[in-house]
């Protein structure tokens, strides 16, 4: 089959197999894509890309169903700003992923940023709609959504609670970074975004 | 492309009924949701003897929520991550954790309701804890006609857990119960996507009125080897009076693995074990929740 798709920008038209995993088209296309997800389909978490800006597992996306579709490899992630705030906050905490699994690792914190960024936004329109219609009690609610996320074990309040990191984490079994670190980390480039958005409106 | 390979075809339906036409047309095709399930087994690339595919992901009926104040109707393309973001708001927290717990959100953005449903031979954590919560689902028959048949979730697993209606029919919605009862358990032990073999998923839904435990609803899942969900059993919790000495929880506890080994004759001895352990576990939860008042 015809495919096309687009991959770190650059536009591209292939041909496939149609069940062809999206893992082992990268490895053709993309030269330096990790060869290293050996796992035969364990979930290992190193073949993880952004898939349309969400983070997916390449080895199981089927070539039919990428099609129109946009894809990040950490390749083409290192060269995006957003790359160099968590590549900050790496530095500031003093410790980062082992070589083998930083690109995942990286991108799994990417799509975890981008999911604070959601609740966060939606958060927002909540209380914007709330004044919009003329409540008067708007923090309240707005505190009270808040922690309703937070004691659902959710993502709220500009940091990240640990329950769902540790749940977004499990398939990666190397241990070379702590969770606690892991946790700063994330808080701090989320932290570094905000400021970078705030500066930039 | 590799040599011999061929590159099977994908059939794009936008209703079920084309679905239904595609299947009668091409048996050997697959329906395809998710894929997580499908595109983990090894060995599914390279295939020289790939079936046809028969992508469900165009058909928008399947991918529609519906909610009453009774019950949550869920469409089968409606993936995990969908479900527990509307659980957070219509779901017991113990639930909405289980749903969480099923895999990481890079997996859970991908895999489906009726995929996790459907896998031919095994069984995870969605059918434990659907089951347990009595969910229905809604089948489309793969004839001409294409009739539609409402079933409890259990009716389509053997004791086994193989998918009984695989080829036969295409499963459409899923009807989960909003009405929940006072209590919900449900625990998972091991890791049941790698390592079926060793992997014990447990649910308990019931209330506590005065000394008994009312309606019990219990389903233990070894992943590979195991469907277990029996109405003796449910009557059995019933019928015990609280609270509980050691010796009744060891006993009740034997019966349970006597009957799970007569389930399943592939059960590993690490498997009923756990099983075993996990029901101790929750029956003293239960003696503790009763105690304290």
């Amino acid at each position: 089959m015809r495919l096309n798709c687009n991959v770190n920008g650059n536009q591209l038209s292939l041909v496939v197999n149609s069940d062809k995993p999206l893992s082992n088209i990268l490895k053709d296309v993309v030269d330096s894509f990790p060869d290293n997800n050996q796992c035969l389909g364990a979930s290992c978490g190193n073949c993880v890309v952004l898939l349309n800006g969400v983070a997916t597992l390449s080895c199981l996306v089927p070539a039919f169903s990428l099609n129109g579709s946009s894809i990040l490899t950490f390749d083409g992630f290192r060269k995006t700003r957003f790359y160099h705030d968590i590549e900050r906050a790496y530095n500031d905490v003093g410790n980062q992923p082992c070589p083998q699994c930083y690109a995942s690792k990286t991108l799994l914190i990417e799509s975890l940023l981008i999911r604070m960024d959601k609740e966060s936004q939606s958060r927002k329109d909540v209380v914007n709609l709330g004044r919009s219609m003329g409540f008067s009690p708007i923090p309240t609610a707005s505190q009270g959504y808040a922690n309703e996320m937070a004691a659902r074990g959710r993502l709220g309040g500009g940091s990240v609670d640990p329950q769902v990191l540790s749940q977004e984490f499990s398939m990666c079994r190397c241990q070379c970074i702590e969770l606690s670190e892991l946790e700063k980390i994330v808080n701090l480039a989320y932290k570094y975004r905000s400021r970078r958005r705030a500066r930039r409106t | 492309m590799q040599e011999g390979l061929r590159s099977p075809t994908v059939f794009n339906p936008k209703t079920i009924g084309e679905s239904v036409a595609a299947k009668l047309k091409n048996p050997n095709a697959c329906f395809w949701a998710g894929g997580t399930f499908i595109m983990s087994r090894p060995g599914f690339y390279p295939n020289p003897s790939q079936r046809d595919i028969i992508s469900l992901k165009g058909i928008v009926d399947l991918s529609k929520v519906y909610h009453s104040d009774r019950f949550v109707e869920v469409g089968s393309m409606v993936t995990i991550q969908q479900l527990s973001n509307m659980g957070g708001y219509l779901f017991s927290h113990e639930l909405n954790d289980a749903i969480l717990s099923i895999g990481s959100s890079v997996i859970r953005n991908q895999a489906t309701v009726g995929g996790a449903l459907c896998t031919s031979n095994m069984r995870f954590s969605l059918c434990c804890i659907l089951a347990t919560l009595n969910a229905q689902v809604e089948l489309r028959m793969i004839t001409k006609s294409a009739p539609a048949r409402w079933m409890p979730i259990t009716k389509l697993y053997d004791r086994k857990g193989v998918f009984i209606y695989e080829g036969e029919a295409l499963l459409t919605k899923v009807r989960i119960p909003t009405e929940n009862k006072q209590f919900q358990v449900f625990r998972s032990i091991g890791l049941p996507m790698q390592k079926p073999e060793e992997a014990v998923v447990f649910g308990l839904q019931y209330s506590i009125n005065q000394a008994n435990i009312m309606l019990p609803s219990m389903c233990m899942v070894f992943p590979s080897s195991c469907f277990y969900m029996s109405q003796d059993f449910d009557n059995l919790l019933a019928s015990i009076n609280l609270p509980l000495t050691s010796d009744k929880i060891m006993k009740i506890s034997k019966r349970l693995v006597s009957e799970l080994k007569n389930a399943s004759l592939n059960a590993s001895a690490l498997q009923l074990e756990r099983a075993s352990r996990l029901f101790e576990s929750v029956l003293s939860e239960i003696n503790t929740t009763f105690l304290a008042g």
